[in-house]
Parts: structure tokens; C-alpha cells; sequence
């Protein structure tokens, strides 16, 4: 590991201000379950770290209006263990018991998992499924952005310098509607996504109206397929139906390397994890 | 247990404390003052010429002290004690033989300046082509590891007994398949590590998380070019060891670095270290026939190993050895016969792990048992009760059970796994079930090729305060031996067992031995502490006899006292005798010694033809795997896992189980989960993000038994448990998965894309019913709803945690 810098700022106010001052070299800290591994393996260039943990601005779950307000620095111990995630998105709170250990959910956090931009995380898919938003703060201002418009691909965001996560927004779903995740790994726990796959779905008298299908892991960057989407929508959800749109999913995918599986294998248990979130989500919607 | 203070009690690991509390001082905790810190330039090529190395940038780089490479280190190749092929070197000099070979290695300051500066070294390579497959290895014109050696072969051996190509013509029914067993990790949680310190007089004092202290000394004076009384081991507590603790490179490197500085240096393997330059687990490509009558009886068995050693030769031989013939000696074959070939590759060195080679074998040996078992339309638990070894047989090798409990365990394996009701009930819809049975045997206590160290030796010293600290060479490496040791002591003294306490090993106080392996521990250790208890008794028993006016034969030992039979009343105790006993004598402290010399037990094997009886007790034991296969993903869940195994007593339950449960652990891994996937020698997954170990809560439902024997030769007839509980797993439930789907896999591990590969090649995938088409003769099944097992039905789901 090389030397670097640290500080801990009490307020958002002077995050930024350091961050600002530090330039190209300064990276938030937060759970660190990511970036101390890749500081330790000499693979980022970074001068300082700045200790985000104290500060109270990225903290807490609240809901604001449709929409549901998560603290940046909210582990993913605490969305799965959270109420009001159960109530309201209970698809990040089921991403999150999906990953990693309890030592890991201690410490991760939502924030880091998006910056992260790791191919494989878990919170990504359902958030952008969900038609989430990240809210950004720097000494110039704030601004919210897509997550799907905000991930660029593996280990890269649309961040600018000087500029930190604060939030995510996630719109609530209406009664009618709901978003499920279904991911593969080589293990039974702990294992990091092979592929993944999360579906939002919403209905109208039995027929499914609007259908949002986002594939994690397979590729570097996650894929919405609208094909398959727009298939969906306008019929009646069966078992045939979510087959033929999982069959789609996985046309023209160019799977990044795994070295643990074949890519044929990997398709084809995309093609699984798709068609089980449909069934999932299309169940819950239909409860 | 009835006759017994604290033989067969659960008592906790002598270490449980400071382990839970995370007080335990490891080897890389250790902090010498001035003490530096190095780091290995590894080499990135699987194959190539070292034209120049050069340090000039990295010896500027401030807080670097000093490096070292092939110049500084001894010209003569080394190996390990009792093995003759001297292949290695401490650096790589003129070639570099697979990723991670050790070309350079820095002290500095602290540990990222050593990193620094390694990526300061300028090595200018010539790349040469590389072989990294076994048997392309044995091609004509493959490229070679070792030009010197004149061809890849490292190591061959061959062997039999009776006559196999009689057997094969008078047999009905022949049973031939070709296994492959992978490049698997042990995986302790503690990497490697060492810190080095000489003294003014030319001694190096290593400390070190190791298995063998006193076998390390011998290979690494050869490897350091000076005499082993120059090298004083102290051992420090192992973080798990599986075998892989036996021997590192880093140590004698460590201890060069540490001569040129002049000052103590610390060295430690990182996770990626350990994924590409420990000595993991020898992979082998076994061909198995075996050959018998309809009515089950075995009639012969041969088997061909090619074994991939990789790029240096540790203990393949020896495991190769294992692989060939020890599985020989479960059921009663007469004629066999048995081809190794051991051959160097551009790969990572292999060596000893947790099974040394009988892992591998079982794998092959026992799946072919059962694919036997099915030709002949016999149940194949059946088959084995039907062959198996007796106590008191004499096997073709030599081998002389003193106890046997095969039969037994197999049949308490079957009734507790409720054999009978469950199997052939694979049922229909996407879950098939299955259950599978392996049986396997080991040695407990090797004889290997050193008499002077084929059984033990220990003392035990009992202070003024009746207190006792036993030394022996034997080590725990998690597994618990100090505390059998504590127990042995204690029980034969008569002292309380947490008055007991066992030494680390110091080869400069403690005995000398070969350390643990083989199974070695609790059988010669345990027998060795067993004679020194009894000398420290005997003199404690004629204080107490002369104090307590009794018959020395009178006097009975018991929770720190000794009294008078029939009498508890007239007593004295030990702290007493042991101080009376320090007191007459000027201060000296009661010692008792004792050795265990299995001479008339065991024998040498002769080198060329491997008979004779190589160790003082055979452990024997029977799994019954069962499990789910999903069809649509391939996927195999292991349900519940039975293990029964006869130890010949129980020296403690709780330390039993616990190493049967940590076995079936790996045996999962190494059947399912674990393998270092290589491409042109480069290991894809080093890391355990990426190297798939069972976690806790991967584990399935456990039912562990135990057969109790009372070996002839053990201590209290305890034989080994470690290694055996390991060799049975992953043809257990390859067995299982070939009840439930009829498929034979003879490649680990059995990963649900293999199975579900499978599948489809055998046209049995249910996914789509309507779509698939019937297989002949057959009618399609429907799938839903899906039938309930029987098993199921029967009773509550496993439980998970
Ligand atoms: C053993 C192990 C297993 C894992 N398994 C999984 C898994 O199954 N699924 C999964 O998705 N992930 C997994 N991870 C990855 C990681 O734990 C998660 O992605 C976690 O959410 C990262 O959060 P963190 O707070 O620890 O991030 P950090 O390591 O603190 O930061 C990660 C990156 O994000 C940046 N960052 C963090 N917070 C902010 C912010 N508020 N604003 C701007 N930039 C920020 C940092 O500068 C850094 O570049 C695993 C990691 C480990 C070590």
C-alpha cells in the first residue's frame, strides 16, 4: 500500500471543500470493504482518503413524498434490517441479504456499492430496475442523475471531481407493481454474482403495463433489455410468456470473463434468473 | 467411559480460550526489535530464460536493506528429508520453471517499501515454451522443465502382487474408467509466514507456523548449505495446516535475508502468494479396472496414475506412492497392479495434503467400486460388506490389521442414512434425489524411509506445584493435539487435566520427531506421552508408597492425588510427591521420559517392490452422501452427510467430531466447490473471492458415529482420525449423484455447469417437457406438480443454518 492522506470531515459542507482542495487523487472512504483492497493491491492512484463516516447528512431511510430517501452511508445490514425498506422496496432488502457475509454487510454500504461500480453488485440492478436516482453533492452544488445513467461500466461512474454521493432516491411502487432480483453464484453463500437479474413490472386488470428488465454481473456495464420488456407488456404474464422474454434476454449479451464459468453456462443461468425475477415480481403484483 | 477419568470426556482445546478470545499469538504476530520485513519477487512466466537481474533502482529506493537472489544463496539443488530428487533451489538460477517461481527477495524497512522495491527489480527474461498438461508433457518433443533431468518423467514406479492379467481373464465382469482429480488448496486461514533471527554465534532461530520442525530443519540446512544444529526451530501455533504447513520457501529465504542484513526479518505470504506458489494438492489422471465375478467377489485391481507434480518435486513421490497402492488394503483383492508416473509441468509445485494421495485415489477407487457394483446389478454398500477387510487379515502389501471396524461403520452408516428405504428412489420433476456411499482406510503413523523417527519420543516434567508440562514433536496444528496429549497425561497420572499443559516444540528442548502427518499425532505421540506418564507415575507412586507406608502397586492416581487402593482416605498429593521429590534432590524437577519404538510393529517398505507393514494402525471408515440434483440448473445440494468411522477409542469426542465435520468440509470442497483453475500455468482464481472453500452455513445436515476398536497398538487404542475422515466424501456423493441421475462423473469438481452438461448430453433435462423429446421406450413425465420424496415425506427438512 502507498502512503495517502486522511481525513475525516464532520459536515457535508467540508467534504466537499476537501475534496475540492485534495483534487484528482482524493476518494471518499466509506465501509472501505472495497477500496482498501484495491489500495492495498496498488491498483488506485489515490493521495487521500477522506473519511466520509462522520457525516451526518448521509445517513438514515427516510420517505419523501413517492419516494423513498437512503442515507449513502446506510450499510446493507441496515436495509435488510430496515422496516421501512420491508414495506416499501423489499427488493433491496432482499439484494442486500444476498451478498457477501455479515462482516461485509456490517460494513458496506449503498453509496460504496453504486461508486463502486463493481459489475457484479447486487444493489445496482434492482435500483436502476426501480427506476432509481442518485443525488450528488460538490462546493458548486448538488444534482441527481439516473443510477442507469450514472454507472458507466465496470469500475467506472459518472462522478465529477470533487463530488460525492449523498442519497439514493427510489420511487416507491405503486400497489400495482413490484421488482424482484434473482442472482446466480458458484456457491450457496457468500459467493459474488455469476449474473443476476432484476424485473420490475407493473399491471393494469391482469395484464402487465409497464415491464423494466435490468441483467447484472454477465457484462461489464448493466443491460436493460427492452426487447424482452416490451414483450412483456400488454399480456398476461404466464409461465411460457416469462420463459420467451428470458430467451430474448440473453440475445446478443457479450459476457465479460468469469473464470469460475463458461459463458455458455452463464447465459443460459441468466436466462434462469430473468425468467425466475418475472415470475417473481408478476406474482407479487398479482397478491 | 466406564474405567476412565478423562479418556473418552469432551474436554476443551487447551487453547479454546485464548483462540475465541483472539488473544492467540501467531507467527507473523511476533515482533523482534529492529526487526525488517521482506518480500519475494516472484516470476511472472511459466517458462523462460533469466538472462539479468537487476537491483540497482530497487537498492536506492530509501529503506530498502538488502536483496537476494540465486547469487547469493547455495548452488546445490535440495530436497525434502527422506526423498531423493534434489530439484529445488532457493531462487530461481538461469530458468524460471512457473508463475510464481522465486527469482529475487527484499528486506527493507517495512513492508511497503519491500513491495516498492520489488517492482523496482529489472529481470530480463527470455520466454521458452511452457507444458502444462501432464500428459502433453510426456509427448515426444515436449518442451522440458528440468533439461537436465533428460525428460519430464520426475518419478515412476511399478509394482503388483498376485497376478492381475489372471484375474482379468478369469474374471465375468471388468469395470474400467479414467478419473480426474484437480489442483485443489488446503486453504488455512493463516498464510505462510516467518521471522528469521541469527545470533553472534552463527545460529538462525526461525519461528515458524509449521507442522514438522524438526523434518523443516534438516531440508532447510540443505537449503541454507549449513549444518541443521545451526537452525533452532520454535514453533508457533498453527493457523490450520492440512498438510500444507510442512514446508515453505519463504522460510530458508527469509532466514538469507535475515544473514545479509544482519538484522530479524519477517516474511509473510499473502492470500495471492499462497494461490500460486504453496504446495497445494498433487492432481492426478487415474485409470481404474477392476475385475471380479458376478456373484461380487473382487478379483483384481490395477490402477495408472499420471500425476502432475508441477515445476519442482516436494513429496509427490511419496504421495504418489500412497495414491497407487493404499486403497489396496479396504477390501480383499488378491491381484494388483499399480503404474505411477509423476511428471514435471510448468505449474505450481504440488505437495502433501490432509489424504497425501489417498484422497485422490478413493476418488477413483470408490467411484469404480460402485460403477462394478452396477454391472453386476449389485447394491453396491453390499458389495463392499461383502469384501471388506477383517480384522486381523494381513493384506497383499503386507499390511497387518491390528483392528478393523469396516464392516461396522458401514453398516451403522447405512442404518443411520436409512440406505435400504432411500436408495434407487430418485422420484420424478426437476429435483432427483440420490444416495451414495465410500468407504476408505489410512494409515495412522507412516513408516517412511528414517527409522529413527518412525514412532516418538516425549518428557514430562511436574513442578513443585503439581503441575505438568509435556514435551513432544509431535504438533497441533488446530486439530487438537495438545489437548489428547493433556488427556493421556493426565489419565495416566492421575492429575487433574487442566493441571497439564503441552509445549510448542523447540528443537532446541523438545524431543526430536518427524511432526504431524500420516495420521502420526495421537497414534505414536499419544503412545510416546503414554511412557513418559508412566515413568513420571512410577516415580511419583514410590514417594507416595513410602510416605503413605503402602505397596507401591497399591497406590491409585486420580484428580491430582495419589491414595491408597481401597483406602482414599490415605492420600497424598502430587504437588506434594513432586515437591518432595524436587526437594531431596537439590532442586530438580520430576521428569518423566518415555519412547515408543514400533520396531517389531512396522517395517520399511522395501523401495522397489513397497511391501511391508508401513504403519502401527489402519483407521478405517464409511460416508453416505445424500443429495438433490436440480435439473434445470445442474445443481447438487447435499441433504445430509453420515460419517462413521472407526478411531479405535475415543480420546475425545468433542475433538472427534469436530475433525470429521472440518473434513467433510474440504471433502465437499474438493468434491464440488474447489479448483484452481489454471490457463498456460497461470492460476486464474487466487483468491478466496474466487477459490470457492465451504463457509459454515454451506455445510449440510451432519450425522457423525464413531466405531470403537481398541487397536492393539494405539494409546488406549486410539488410531488416527485427521486424513481419513477427508477420503471418503467426494466419492460419497459422486455416488449419490449417480443414484439420483445415472450419470458417472469422473472429473472433479462435479460443478453444476459439468452436471447440467451432463445432462443434456444424456437427453434427461425436464426443463421443457413438452419440448424434449422421450427418451426410447420411455414416456415422458410430467412435471408438475412434483412428486414428494420419500424422504421428504418422511421426515422434517434438514436443517440449515
Ligand atoms: C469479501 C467481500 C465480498 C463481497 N461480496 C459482494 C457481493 O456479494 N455483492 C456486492 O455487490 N458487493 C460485494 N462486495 C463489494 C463491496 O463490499 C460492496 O460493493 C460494498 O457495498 C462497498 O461499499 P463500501 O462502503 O465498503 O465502499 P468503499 O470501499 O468505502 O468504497 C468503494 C468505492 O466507492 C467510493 N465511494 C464510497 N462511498 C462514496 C460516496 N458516498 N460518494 C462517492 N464515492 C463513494 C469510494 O471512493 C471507492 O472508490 C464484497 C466485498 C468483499 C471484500
Amino acid at each position: 500500500m502507498r502512503d495517502f492522506e486522511y481525513c475525516r470531515p464532520q459536515s457535508l459542507k467540508e467534504a466537499v471543500t476537501v475534496l475540492a482542495e485534495k483534487g484528482k487523487g482524493a476518494y471518499p472512504l466509506a465501509g472501505g470493504t472495497d477500496i482498501l483492497i484495491e489500495l492495498k493491491r496498488r491498483r488506485l492512484p489515490a493521495s487521500c482518503l477522506v473519511d466520509i463516516k462522520a457525516i451526518p447528512e448521509l445517513r438514515g431511510i427516510e420517505r419523501e413524498g413517492d419516494a423513498l430517501r437512503i442515507g449513502a452511508l446506510t450499510t446493507h445490514s441496515e436495509l435488510l434490517g430496515s422496516s421501512l425498506i420491508q414495506e416499501t422496496v423489499p427488493v433491496i432488502a432482499h439484494a442486500a441479504r444476498q451478498m457477501a457475509f455479515p462482516e461485509i454487510r456490517n460494513r458496506g454500504t449503498i453509496g460504496g456499492n453504486i461508486c463502486n461500480a463493481y459489475p457484479a453488485a447486487d444493489l445496482v440492478p434492482p435500483l436502476i430496475a426501480l427506476g432509481s436516482s442518485v443525488l450528488l453533492a460538490s462546493a458548486s452544488g448538488q444534482r441527481e442523475v439516473g443510477v442507469a445513467e450514472f454507472v458507466l461500466g465496470s469500475r467506472q461512474i459518472a462522478i465529477l471531481p470533487g463530488e460525492v454521493l449523498v442519497a439514493v432516491k427510489v420511487p416507491v411502487p405503486v400497489s400495482n407493481a413490484a421488482c424482484a432480483y434473482a442472482r446466480a453464484s458458484t456457491r450457496k453463500t457468500g459467493g459474488i454474482a455469476a449474473t443476476s437479474a432484476a424485473a420490475y413490472l407493473s399491471a393494469d386488470g391482469g395484464v402487465c403495463r409497464q415491464a423494466r428488465i435490468v441483467l447484472g454481473a454477465i457484462e461489464a456495464k448493466p443491460r436493460f433489455v427492452a426487447e424482452a420488456a416490451g414483450y412483456l407488456e400488454g399480456t398476461s404474464i404466464s409461465e411460457d410468456v416469462a420463459k420467451a422474454a428470458a430467451k430474448m434476454s440473453v440475445s446478443g449479451l457479450s459476457p465479460i470473463v468469469d473464470p469460475r464459468l463458461s459463458v455458455q453456462y452463464r447465459s443460459y443461468m441468466t436466462e434462469l434468473m430473468v425468467r425466475q425475477a418475472v415470475l417473481e415480481a408478476w406474482a407479487e403484483v398479482n397478491r | 467411559m466406564a474405567g476412565f477419568n478423562i479418556i473418552g470426556k469432551g474436554v476443551p482445546l487447551i487453547d479454546a480460550r485464548e483462540k475465541v478470545t483472539g488473544k492467540l499469538e501467531y507467527g507473523t504476530d511476533m515482533v523482534l526489535p529492529g526487526m525488517l520485513h521482506g518480500k519475494v519477487l516472484r516470476s511472472p512466466l511459466p517458462h523462460a530464460r533469466v538472462l539479468s537481474i537487476d537491483v540497482s533502482k530497487a537498492l536506492r529506493l530509501s529503506g530498502v536493506r538488502a536483496i537476494a537472489t540465486a547469487a547469493d544463496a547455495p548452488t546445490a539443488p535440495f530436497t525434502v528429508p527422506g526423498q531423493t530428487l534434489d530439484d529445488e533451489l532457493l531462487f530461481a538460477r538461469d530458468k524460471v520453471r512457473f508463475i510464481g517461481d522465486e527469482v529475487a527477495a527484499v528486506a527493507a524497512a517495512d513492508l511497503d517499501t519491500a513491495e516498492e522495491a520489488i517492482s523496482l527489480i529489472e529481470v530480463e527474461y527470455e520466454p521458452l515454451p511452457g507444458v502444462f498438461d501432464p500428459e502433453d508433457a510426456l509427448k515426444e518433443g515436449a518442451p522440458l522443465v528440468h533439461e537436465e533431468h533428460g525428460s519430464n518423467i520426475a518419478n515412476r514406479q511399478k509394482f503388483g502382487r498376485g497376478d492381475f492379467d489372471a484375474a482379468l481373464a478369469r474374471a465375468d465382469v471388468v469395470y474400467e474408467g479414467r478419473f480426474v482429480t484437480s489442483l485443489v488448496h488446503q486453504g488455512y486461514l493463516e498464510p505462510h509466514g516467518v521471522v528469521a533471527s541469527w545470533d553472534s554465534s552463527g545460529r538462525v532461530t526461525l519461528y515458524l507456523p509449521i507442522q514438522t520442525p524438526v523434518m523443516v530443519r534438516m531440508s532447510y540446512a540443505r537449503a541454507l548449505g549449513i549444518s541443521e544444529d545451526r537452525i533452532r526451530v520454535i514453533q508457533y501455533p498453527l493457523g490450520g495446516g492440512f498438510g500444507g504447513k510442512q514446508e515453505c520457501k519463504i522460510h530458508p529465504i527469509c532466514a538469507l535475508l535475515a544473514k545479509k542484513t544482519e538484522k530479524p526479518v519477517r516474511m509473510a505470504n499473502t492470500r495471492r502468494d499462497e494461490f500460486i506458489a504453496s504446495l497445494p494438492r498433487l492432481p492426478m489422471i487415474i485409470n481404474m479396472k477392476i475385475a471380479g465375478s458376478s456373484d461380487g467377489t473382487l478379483l483384481g485391481k490395477s490402477i495408472r496414475i499420471i500425476a502432475d507434480n508441477g515445476a519442482y518435486t516436494n513429496y509427490a513421490p511419496a504421495i504418489m506412492y500412497s495414491a497407487l497402492m493404499r486403497h489396496d488394503n479396504l477390501y480383499r483383492i488378491p491381484n494388483l497392479l499399480a503404474e505411477g508416473l509423476l511428471v514435471y509441468t510448468n505449474k505450481i509445485p504440488t505437495g502433501p495434503f490432509r489424504g497425501f494421495g489417498n484422497t485422490q485415489a478413493h476418488f477413483a477407487f470408490e467411484s469404480a467400486i460402485d460403477m462394478f457394483a452396477a454391472k453386476i446389478g449389485m447394491d453396491p454398500a453390499e458389495l463392499r460388506l461383502k469384501n471388506a477387510r477383517q480384522k486381523g487379515d494381513v493384506t497383499p502389501h503386507g499390511w497387518k490389521l491390528g483392528s478393523c471396524g469396516l464392516s461396522e461403520c458401514i453398516q451403522e452408516a447405512m442404518n443411520d442414512a436409512g440406505w435400504k428405504e432411500k436408495r434407487g428412489n430418485a422420484g420424478t420433476g426437476r429435483k432427483r434425489h440420490g444416495i451414495g456411499i465410500a468407504c476408505c482406510l489410512h494409515v495412522s503413523g507412516n513408516r517412511a524411509v528414517m527409522p529413527a523417527f518412525d514412532g516418538s519420543s516425549s518428557y514430562i516434567r511436574i513442578n513443585q506445584a503439581g503441575k505438568a508440562l509435556v514435551f513432544t514433536s509431535e504438533t497441533d496444528l488446530g486439530q487438537g493435539a495438545r489437548t489428547t496429549f493433556a488427556q493421556i497425561a493426565a489419565e495416566r497420572i492421575g492429575l487433574r487435566v487442566e493441571d497439564v499443559n503441552v509445549a510448542l516444540v523447540d528443537t532446541d528442548t523438545s524431543p526430536h520427531g518427524w511432526g504431524t502427518w500420516g495420521d502420526r499425532a495421537t497414534t505414536l505421540g499419544g503412545n510416546a506421552v503414554l511412557a513418559a506418564a508412566e515413568d513420571a507415575r512410577r516415580q511419583l507412586v514410590e514417594i507416595a508408597a513410602a510416605k503413605l507406608e503402602a505397596n507401591p502397586q497399591d497406590i491409585v492416581g486420580e484428580n491430582g492425588r495419589l491414595y491408597v487402593a481401597g483406602a482414599p482416605n490415605r492420600s497424598i498429593m502430587i504437588a506434594e510427591a513432586a515437591k518432595a521429590f524436587s526437594y531431596s534432590k537439590s532442586g530438580a524437577i520430576l521428569t518423566g521420559q518415555g519412547s515408543y519404538v514400533p520396531d517389531d510393529i512396522v517395517s520399511v517398505p522395501d523401495p522397489v517392490n513397497k511391501y511391508g507393514n508401513v504403519s502401527v494402525a489402519y483407521p478405517f471408515a464409511a460416508q453416505v452422501a445424500e443429495v438433490e440434483v436440480d435439473l434445470d440448473t445442474g445443481e447438487v445440494n447435499i441433504l445430509r452427510l453420515t460419517a462413521v468411522h472407526d478411531l479405535g477409542r475415543i480420546i475425545n469426542p468433542k475433538g472427534a467430531r469436530g475433525q470429521v465435520i472440518g473434513a467433510v468440509a474440504q471433502g465437499i470442497g474438493f468434491a464440488m466447490t474447489e479448483e484452481m483453475k489454471t490457463e498456460n500455468g497461470k492460476v486464474l482464481n487466487a483468491s478466496f473471492k474466487r477459490y470457492d472453500v465451504l463457509r459454515a452455513p454451506d455445510m449440510p445436515e451432519m450425522s457423525v458415529g464413531f466405531v470403537e476398536t481398541v487397536d492393539p497398538n494405539g494409546p488406549y487404542g486410539a488410531k488416527g482420525l485427521g486424513e481419513p475422515a477427508l477420503n471418503p466424501t467426494a466419492p460419497a456423493i459422486a455416488n449419490a449423484i449417480y443414484d439420483a441421475v445415472g450419470i458417472r462423473f469422473h472429473e472433479l469438481p462435479i460443478t453444476p455447469e459439468k452436471v447440467l452438461a451432463a445432462l443434456r448430453r444424456k437427453g434427461r433435462r425436464t426443463q421443457q417437457p413438452r419440448h424434449c423429446r422421450a427418451p426410447r421406450g420411455q414416456p415422458l413425465h410430467r412435471e408438475i406438480p412434483p412428486q414428494q420424496h420419500p424422504l421428504q415425506a418422511g421426515r422434517p427438512q434438514p436443517h440449515r443454518l
